[in-house]
């Protein structure tokens, strides 16, 4: 194809290189792997005519697909299915208000199923299902609630670019639907952080601790200023009530739930040498403890 | 005690007796306290008097005093230490004693005190205001304080124990058996800038909860006590207080523990340089010196063992732990409701299963087992999330902010474990069902017993058609239903029934179809012996329903003892008909075709070749012969080019035994073969003929019958292979040296000739096995199949290790090939020219006539081809070369390697060149021709070749220094007059050390001068090497008769004419 000239502001194909060009994974049949894709899609193939959308998948097919954006609100693409222009395709999605995202921030941290499917990444039915429940829709029901805008001057609403750019954008969510909280006006590590808060959950990655200098006042009260007399040299209560390791059969050993320590002595595991230690330990103290009780 | 008794029972008033128990103890007695701090190793014991020392009654009144009032009511401690010394053998010099600073509440003018003293009347106030007092301890180490409370009744005699001390008494206790359970693990505490390691407390959940429970019993008194007087007062809070306390006693028995049974570390030289920070952790949490006395952990080494010790290490493996899911039937009696609850379960504990509500309500606590809370909640979420979109009835149950159990209905249960659970288990999610739902031995499983049938007539030999008759139970665990109880049961279409008071799992459904067919074939239809047998090799007799089956009469018992012992082989005597010996496997193949024959049962013998079927097979004749068994003669079918070989063995090993063979033009027909048959033990005949002269074949009610060579009814379709099986007997045996197991229709012809039926149709056989073995792979087919043949075919391999140890190293073999009718025709021809050609010469002349006649006739029995090169080399036309491609087909499929050798180059040549049409494998081809440099490439290819090579060696070629130990067989396809030769050739393919045997298979045309070359040299192996210089030329110093004699053919009879 004969090059033509354009003015700079206008982007070719040419101008993007081969490596970052996108096109669909799907090389035939319906676009979109897992159920919130296909939601996706769906909700475009309502709404488009049937012959257009087939070109526009064979388009977003042949790599047409450029500069993918996503930020808070709005995702950005460029498609070109001239073979030449880019032209550049916004999807504006509607943000959730301030109340909306509280009440499902505090919807998903009062479910601890929510609450667990977003920190495990598990984009599951029940969670979109749940928030349908409170009528926030993470999926558009119906393609109008996403303004799509293109620049090409195609009367049409949903133009060739605009159903490419929604069949390569189905594959950017398979791969991580949790971009809709960000479309929505939220990153998801911000509700992951609110929920975690929420639930009081500290981060698991805890920075290196440094040893605690044991010192005497580590935890301390005063004195205080009055006391019972008559109680004071005596017990709250029973202690013989209270008792610990009733069922020596139910217990685990601490040293493999630490797993593998980072030294070896003699080329054996500290944690292998420790845990060795224990048998000899447990024998001599229930020793002590048939001694002292009998035969308990 | 100073004071006087009298002052005992002064007063006794109320508002104390929590502490004394007053009817039981003497009033008179002290008390006993026990203090402890944190930053004290041991515990400071003091007593309480009735009478205070009003010197220091005084003192104490001192407002504002540098020094703090002495409390007026502690004794001094030397006789406590006396006391406790006697009880703990702890010297009493070792105690220190000091003083500790104790806040007390003032009661009127004076410290309150545990007695009720002089100076403490009736009514005591709510509330005082604390006052420091000194008050005089001896400190009396943990390790100390272990041995007092063993014999902590010896202190009842002198003390009253009072709260404080039995409060650590009970914790001692309580340390003791937390320490029995293993709850403890190492710890790094830093002083300073010095780092240790020691032990302290791991507790679950469950007895934090109880060490938190148990700190708010600690009696005021002890919560206010300093080892010495501090400007800023501040105390311990009791909890840390408490935990210091068990922290310490724990350790301490866990040292006496170590010091008693110490661990095997003894450190090396490399070890006490290299590892001195290991050494010191060790030695810090064992006591030992371990040599690093001195030596203390550097603080990096330290901070790397506390994180790990912490579970803080960012990409620190923790032990993972999982969401898990448990599913619990209902209570016994009910069928509602089934509970279901969420847990956490370690992975690298699966016994230590943590409940959800657990977890929730966890804070990280020192001292606590279990990894840093937040790791957990956030497993349990990130595990419930999962679940939750697994299984709806997961998401019914077990959501809102903190989901720990549920209870499910019957209906809700069922579709958790039919549909549920797998997608659940796919999520990484654990599972704890129900045992009766998870485990086999739960299933409902079919208890047949078997008979023999009545309506068979009293004749013995039917076999795997003999009729059967069932009966059968229904077993669910320990328990046998009768049919109606079963099925009464498990009308009700639910996945899991209760039966017998206990539940299982069915799909009634599938079940029902399952047994309905059962029923219809197995008690409704007439079982065979063929039924039972395969029952009772698989496990299964459909999908899901297991079988067991017992006999009930001895003819079962003793049919379902020989399905279940496999080839252990019991030997059964040889008859002393039998010359030679056979070898301890070969008994056993005796007794195996015995054992399946005397039942009716078709046997298949597939060992390898060279194993010696031949003599097996021979002896098993006359084991029947022997046992009077047999009125009418066995029929034996194999390939034309081995007919003479079996002739010759009959001969060898059973010379009673009369053989005719029929074969050739002149054989007998009809009625005349009937009559002729009946005076034979045994008839030998091809599979070419069998299916020409089905008719008279099939007249003959013949004791047996045995086809060698039995891959030759490979095809089932083929006439031949048909005819072959039409024909009857009472006995089937068939010999094999293929892998019959890996060629399947293969197999199913030989046992649809065995056992009629066993192995169902082809068409049957073809769509369950066939398929799925070949093209599946599916181990479950192969393994069934297995099972399914295995009673009725032994293979026993060269490699075996029975049999390998009772094998020579080198096994030299005759094999007896027919000539062909070209051949044999060929062959005549030369006798008769060579005899006329020696009448009319002399001399030189004449014994140039014998080696060319001699060479010719060798030439003959190798292929006609080489004298007559008209019709080019089919090997169809030499007997010999037939029967060594069959030969090495079977060395081939075993993955072997051979050596061929012939004397003449040209044959060399054209025997590679048949090979090479006929095998994949590499032909290699070395004659005299060879330049020496290809010749060594040629021995290398043949030594590192990885499957199976053929050499071809022309052997005069092969003179000097051969190594060709790769190989397994050699043939030698003609013969020398001298055995020395052949021996050297083949001693090149085993060396001293070689771990394998060889087999040598001398090719032998039948009842040509071939076979008298042979016998010959038998002779001439056993006089002395001199003697043995012959060559060809012997020949030409014999007469003409005599020469005629060696050279002419006899035994025509087993030339061919059927090609
Ligand atoms: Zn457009």
């Amino acid at each position: 194809m004969k090059k033509r000239r354009n003015p700079w502001w206008i982007k070719t194909i040419y101008d993007v290189s081969q490596r970052n060009i996108i096109r669909l994974k799907s090389e035939w049949g319906p676009v979109g792997e897992n159920w919130w894709a296909k939601v996706w899609v769906a909700v475009l193939e309502d709404a488009g005519e049937k012959g257009r959308l087939t070109r526009a998948k064979t388009c977003a097919r042949n790599g047409s697909g450029s500069r993918l954006r996503i930020e808070t609100g709005q995702m950005r693409i460029g498609i070109c299915c001239s073979g030449y222009t880019i032209r550049d395709v916004v999807f504006l999605f509607p943000k959730f208000k301030e109340d909306v995202w509280v009440r499902l921030i505090s919807l998903v941290a009062a479910d601890a199923a929510l609450a667990g499917a977003l920190l495990s990444g598990d984009f599951t039915e029940y969670f979109v299902e749940e928030l349908r429940k409170e009528n926030i829709h993470l999926l558009p029901k119906n393609f109008r609630e996403i303004t799509a805008l293109c620049g090409c001057g195609d009367a049409h609403h949903l133009c060739i670019h605009v159903a490419a750019a929604w069949y390569l954008f189905a594959e950017v969510l398979d791969e991580d639907p949790w971009h809709l909280l960000m479309l929505h006006g939220l990153p998801k590590d911000e509700l992951t952080r609110l929920v975690r808060e929420l639930r009081e959950i500290k981060g698991v990655d805890c920075s290196k601790q440094s040893i605690p200098k044991e010192r005497l006042s580590d935890r301390t009260i005063e004195v205080p200023k009055l006391e019972n007399p008559a109680v004071f040299f005596s017990m709250a209560g029973d202690p013989l009530s209270l008792l610990p390791g009733c069922d020596p059969d139910t217990v685990a050993n601490p040293i493999l739930l630490l797993g593998p320590a980072p030294a070896n002595l003699g080329g054996k595991n500290i944690s292998d040498r420790t845990g060795n230690l224990y048998p000899v330990i447990r024998e001599y103290a229930e020793a002590l403890v048939r001694k002292k009780e009998g035969g308990e | 005690m100073d004071e006087g008794d009298d002052q005992c029972t002064s007063s006794d008033k109320t508002g104390l007796q929590k502490t004394i128990p007053e009817q039981t103890v003497p009033r008179c007695l002290p008390v006993l306290h026990a203090l402890t701090d944190p930053a004290s190793n041991a515990i400071a014991l003091f007593t309480e008097v009735h009478h205070s020392d009003p010197r220091l009654k005084k003192r104490g009144r001192k407002p504002g005093g540098q020094t703090l009032p002495q409390y007026p009511f502690a004794s001094a401690p030397g006789e406590l230490a006396c006391c406790i010394s006697t009880i703990t053998g702890y010297p009493v010099d070792q105690f220190r004693t000091t003083r500790w600073v104790l806040y007390l509440p003032l009661v009127q003018d004076g410290p309150a005190r545990s007695i009720p003293g002089d100076n403490n009347p009736g009514e005591l106030p709510e509330t005082a205001s604390m006052s420091p007092f000194y008050v005089p301890v001896i400190l009396c180490p943990y390790e100390v304080f272990m041995d007092l409370w063993a014999g902590q009744e010896l202190l009842n005699e002198q003390y009253i124990i009072g709260d404080s001390l039995r409060y650590f008494f009970q914790l001692m206790r309580a340390a003791t058996r937390l320490v029995r359970n293993g709850q403890f693990k190492p710890a790094i505490r830093r002083t300073g800038l010095l780092y240790h390691a020691s032990w302290v407390p791991a507790l679950t959940p469950g007895e934090a909860a109880w060490f938190q429970q148990f700190t708010l019993l600690l009696p005021p008194v002890c919560r206010y006590a300093l080892p010495r007087r501090m400007k800023r007062v501040m105390v311990s809070d009791p909890k840390s207080r408490a935990f210091a306390a068990l922290t310490a006693m724990m350790q301490a028995i866990i040292l006496c523990a170590l010091e008693k049974s110490p661990p095997s570390i003894r450190p090396g030289r490399r070890m006490i340089e290299g590892q001195r920070n290991e050494l010191a952790f060790m030695a810090d949490l064992t006591g030992m010196d371990l040599n690093v006395i001195g030596h203390l952990m550097e603080k990096e080494f330290a901070q790397k063992m506390h994180t790990w010790l912490t579970y803080s290490g960012k990409d620190q493996k923790i032990s993972p732990f999982r969401s898990c899911i448990i599913l619990q039937e209902p209570p016994e009696g009910s069928t509602e409701p089934w509970p279901l609850s969420l847990h956490l379960r370690s992975e690298a504990d699966p016994s230590l299963i943590i409940p959800a509500a657990t977890i929730w309500e966890l804070t990280d606590e020192p001292g606590g087992m279990l990894p840093p809370v937040a790791y957990l909640q956030q497993t349990l979420l990130t595990g419930l999330g999962k679940a939750v979109s697994a299984s709806p009835v997961i998401r019914k149950y077990l959501t809102g902010a903190k989901p720990d159990m549920g209870e499910c209905s019957m209906a809700e249960a069922a579709i958790f474990l039919t549909t549920d659970a797998l997608a659940v288990q796919q999520k990484g999610i654990d599972l704890l069902l129900p045992a009766w739902w998870t485990e086999q031995k739960f299933r409902p499983r079919i208890e047949l017993s078997a008979s023999r049938g009545s309506g068979n007539t009293g004749r013995g030999m039917l076999g795997i058609s003999e009729l059967i008759s069932f009966d059968y139970r229904v077993a669910v665990g320990d328990n046998s239903l009768s049919p109606e109880e079963f099925w009464q049961a498990v009308h009700l279409k639910a996945p899991f029934v209760r039966v017998g008071g206990r539940w299982i799992t069915c799909d009634s459904d599938a079940l029902s179809k399952v047994l309905k067919n059962f029923e219809k074939r197995y008690i409704h239809g007439s079982p065979t012996a063929g039924d039972l047998i395969r029952i009772s090799l698989c496990d299964e007799i459909g999908p899901g329903l297991g079988v067991s089956v017992e006999p009930r009469d001895e003819w079962a018992a003793d049919l379902l003892t020989l399905m279940r012992s496999g080839q252990d082989l019991d030997v059964c005597p040889v008859p002393i008909t039998f010359r030679g010996t056979l070898r301890k496997y070969q008994k056993e193949g005796h007794a195996f075709l015995l054992r399946c024959t005397e039942r009716g049962f078709g046997a298949c013998l597939a060992d390898d070749m060279g194993l010696g079927k031949t003599p097996q097979a021979i002896a098993w004749l006359l084991s029947l012969k022997a046992l009077g068994a047999v009125q009418t003669p066995a029929l034996l079918i194999c390939p034309m080019s081995v007919v003479g070989n079996w002739g010759r063995e009959v001969n060898r090993f059973s010379p009673s035994l009369k053989v005719c063979i029929h074969h050739g033009a002149a054989r007998c027909k009809g009625d005349e073969f009937i009559r002729m048959v009946s005076g034979y033990d045994l008839v030998l005949t091809t599979y070419h003929l069998a299916g020409r002269d089905l008719e008279p074949l099939s007249q003959v009610p013949w004791s047996a019958v045995i086809l060698d060579e039995a891959q030759n009814i490979k095809n089932p379709q083929t006439n031949q292979s048909k005819a072959v099986r039409s024909i009857h007997a009472d006995r089937r045996v068939a010999l094999t040296g293929t892998p019959v197991e890996n060629r399947l229709l293969e197999l199913w012809s030989i046992m649809d000739f065995l056992n009629p039926g066993y192995l169902g149709t082809q068409h049957a056989f073809q769509s369950r096995y066939v398929s799925r073995i070949e093209q599946e792979k599916d181990p479950g087919a192969i393994k069934e199949l297995r099972q399914l043949i295995r009673p009725f075919i032994i293979r026993r391999m060269k490699t075996d290790r029975s049999v390998i140890t009772d094998l020579p190293e080198k096994m030299e073999s005759r094999v007896y090939c027919s000539l062909t009718h070209e051949q044999a025709t060929l062959y005549q021809a030369v006798v008769t020219e060579m005899a006329e050609s020696l009448e009319k010469r002399v001399g030189i002349a004449r014994r140039g006539a014998i080696l060319a006649g001699i060479t010719r006739l060798k030439q003959v029995c190798n292929h006609p081809g080489l004298i007559a090169k008209d019709t080019g080399m089919r090997p169809n036309r030499s007997g010999k070369v037939m029967r060594v491609l069959e030969m090495l087909e079977e060395v081939c499929d075993e993955g072997d390697s051979a050596l061929i050798f012939s004397q003449y180059a040209t044959f060399a040549q054209e025997i590679a060149a048949i090979c090479k049409n006929h095998f994949s494998c590499p032909i290699l081809l070395l004659t005299g021709s060879t330049p020496r440099k290809e010749r060594e490439n040629l021995i290398q290819q043949f030594q590192s070749g990885g499957g199976p090579v053929i050499f071809v060696i022309s052997l005069k070629a092969g003179g000097t220094g051969l190594n060709l130990t790769a190989a397994t067989h050699v043939f030698h396809i003609d013969r020398w007059w001298n055995p020395a030769v052949e021996d050297q050739a083949t001693d090149r393919t085993y060396r001293i050390g070689q771990k394998r045997n060889v087999q040598v298979h001398l090719m032998i045309a039948a009842g040509t001068l071939e076979e008298r070359i042979d016998e010959m040299n038998k002779v001439k192996r056993t006089l002395a090497a001199e003697v043995l210089a012959h060559d060809d030329d012997f020949l030409t110093s014999l007469s003409t008769q005599e020469l005629l004699d060696i050279v002419s053919l006899r035994d025509s009879v087993f030339s061919g004419e059927e090609d």
